[in-house]
């Protein structure tokens, strides 16, 4: 193959541990094969299909089409290796448009569905400005292997708030890559709920500009071995806009979670606004969390925070939920359950809010009776 | 004769190594209001989070039955399983969980098979916060999460008023509350104490003008040193402690 994609990621290297997003997943540990050098050729598109949540039409000015690979200018960096090999691997591309002016009523449903052995989906959204869109993102699937590409744009003064649960067989290897653009006056708030995997990667960049504001918020729930490795990045590419990163991970058994982060403010982009909050609950001895948030501040009228913190459960909080009669278990399912909802609670949609409270609901009940 | 809810022989208990508890006996029956009083430190807090079961402490001689059962039997949960409740002092904190969802898994857990539907629950609730004054949207809110003092209390007496216990400790309910809310919550305790037995523990006599104690106990360093009926409450708010620091026995008024 001699496709642009395919040679750039065959020239990049495969980056160190002193590469702050490549700290602590190499890429050979997240490659579908292990061995860098080889790019799979039997790698299935993953199925991806919309729909309103209500069970309604999709109204017009919304699609959801198949187009021929588009590459174009996103806050992921074309030298990542990550990002050059999934654009290498995604055959097929998704493009998700809703056309300006529109205000939907519904949440839109988009369901993608990783099946085979090895497969990979690219998509892109694209808001039109000054629409209202909501939308549910699911992705489920058995597949060993599963590549997502994602880039999206929000286009003057549109409001885009969707969630996602992932919810990927427990075995399934997990690499995604996400771009978004957030417009002039616009605002994306955005929650994902990271349930299934066993190794898991995502670098998710974002850049926005004068008056908008983004919110990107994660719960991560972690059993067995299982590994969930973050990379979040925020550029603040002018000022008068507002970021938020609130990252909560649960960590059971052995699983391990990891978070890292940058929040870039540029030179002159005064008044921005951004803060970047890591939280880890530890459930178990054998449970691991690295949380490494940075601030790279060039502007100087700016507020701008970070934390991390990593605890285990609180056993005063069990004691006083074990005197209202629930048995260890069960009180600290619900100790996880609030912790992981409130990761969500600044999403700003009842609906949305509602929705996903209610997966992560079902999950820790089922995961209660195995 | 009836057995007691609750039997409480000799019983001594350490914290972090040092004697809390140095050797308290009592016996709460059903109908009995018990209040106990007492200066800060002299082990009031520390009885209620025992009987509760708290890991932290360990009884190391001495017996507590409950229901006939020997309290060690059981765990935490199980404790309140079987019928005892603890109001916190200070109630912990469970951000992300709704209130609503809190209590209905905590009736659920408790009250097992007799548990209403949901729609009993709802209509129980509804009453229960009608009678407190909590307003519905309490339910939504993260339980004790950015609460007030007084929204903390009374969340207390609401899951009192769903649990039923046969045995209620009530660790300073009225520390913190503005008379108002005083007032409210003891009809909430009242309401209880009709069926079961409460177990009281305050500083003050002012919310034993709101309930009916039938046993009135001043602990002082880890030991009940008098006991009494409603008046001794009130000879306490009059004198203070100095008057009962003990002279190496329990006294009983006469």
């Amino acid at each position: 193959m001699s496709t642009p994609a395919f040679n750039a990621y065959r020239s990049l290297p495969v980056p160190s541990r002193s590469v702050h997003a490549w700290r602590y997943t190499p890429w050979k540990k997240i490659h579908p094969t292990g061995e860098p050098d080889v790019i799979p050729s039997d790698l299935i598109a993953a199925t991806a299909t919309i729909s309103m949540l209500d069970g309604t039409d999709v109204p017009v000015g919304v699609s959801l089409e198949m187009r021929e690979s588009v590459l174009r200018d996103s806050p992921l960096p074309d030298d990542d290796i990550a990002v050059a090999f999934l654009r290498e691997v995604c055959n097929e591309h998704w493009h998700l448009k809703v056309e300006s002016n529109i205000v939907l009523k519904s949440p839109l449903l988009v369901e993608i569905r990783a099946g085979g052995h090895l497969a990979a989906i690219e998509t892109s959204v694209d808001i039109g400005a000054h629409s209202v869109v909501e939308s549910v993102w699911t992705i489920s699937g058995e597949a060993s292997w599963f590549g997502f590409l994602r880039q999206g744009s929000i286009a003057v003064g549109a409001e885009y708030c969707e969630v996602m649960e992932q919810a990927l067989a427990s075995s399934t290897v997990f690499l995604r890559g996400e771009g978004w653009d957030v417009g002039r006056d616009a605002t994306m708030n955005s929650c994902i709920l990271s349930l299934g995997g066993s190794l898991l990667r995502s670098d998710i960049r974002s850049r926005i500009v004068q008056g908008s504001t983004i919110k990107q918020l994660i719960a991560s729930y972690g059993i067995g071995d299982r590994s969930d490795d973050h990379h979040l990045e925020i550029d603040h590419v002018f000022g008068n806009n507002v970021s938020r990163v609130v990252l909560h991970s649960a960590c059971d058994d052995s699983s391990r979670a990891v978070s890292t982060g940058q929040l870039r403010i540029a030179k002159g982009a005064n008044g921005s606004n951004a803060s970047q909050i890591f939280r880890n609950l530890l459930l178990s001895p054998d449970a691991r969390a690295e949380s490494i948030p940075e601030l790279e501040v060039l502007a100087d009228d700016v507020s701008a925070a970070h934390g991390a913190a990593s605890a285990p459960i609180d056993p005063e909080q069990l004691f006083y939920l074990e005197s209202r009669g629930l048995d260890p278990d069960a009180a600290q399912h619900l100790v996880v359950e609030g912790f992981l909802i409130a990761a969500m609670q600044e999403l700003g949609s009842g609906k949305l809010f509602d929705w996903l409270r209610g997966r992560l609901t079902i999950h820790l009940d089922c995961a209660l009776l195995e | 004769m009836v057995t007691p809810l609750l039997s409480i022989e000799d019983i001594h208990v350490d914290v972090d190594g040092n004697q809390v508890i140095k050797g308290l006996s009592m016996e709460i029956r059903k109908g009995e209001v018990h209040a106990i009083m007492g200066r800060n430190g002299a082990g009031k807090s520390t009885l209620a989070h025992v009987l509760m079961g708290h890991p932290d402490y360990e009884v190391t001689s001495g017996s507590v039955r409950f229901l006939g059962r020997p309290l060690e039997e059981l765990e935490v949960w199980e404790r309140a399983r079987a019928g005892m409740f603890l109001s916190f002092q200070y109630p912990q904190a469970i951000p992300g969980v709704q209130v609503g969802t809190f209590l209905r898994k905590s009736v659920q857990a408790v009250r097992g098979d007799d548990a209403p539907s949901n729609k009993e629950l709802r209509m129980e609730m509804k009453k229960a916060m009608e009678a407190l004054g909590v307003d519905r949207s309490f339910l939504a809110r993260y339980v004790n999460d950015g609460f007030s003092g007084g929204e903390k209390k009374r969340l207390e007496i609401l899951q009192m008023l769903l649990l039923t216990p046969e045995l209620a400790i009530l660790d300073e309910t009225d520390s913190g509350l503005d008379i108002d809310t005083l007032r409210t919550v003891a009809t909430g305790i009242n309401s209880v104490a009709e069926n079961s037995g409460c177990l009281v523990i305050t500083h003050y006599q002012r919310l034993l003008d709101y309930l009916k104690p039938t046993h009135v106990h001043v602990m002082i360093d880890g030991a009940i040193v008098m006991t009494g009926g409603p008046e001794l409450a009130l000879e306490v708010e009059e004198k203070g402690y100095d008057w009962l620091q003990p002279t190496g026995t329990t006294g009983v008024l006469p």
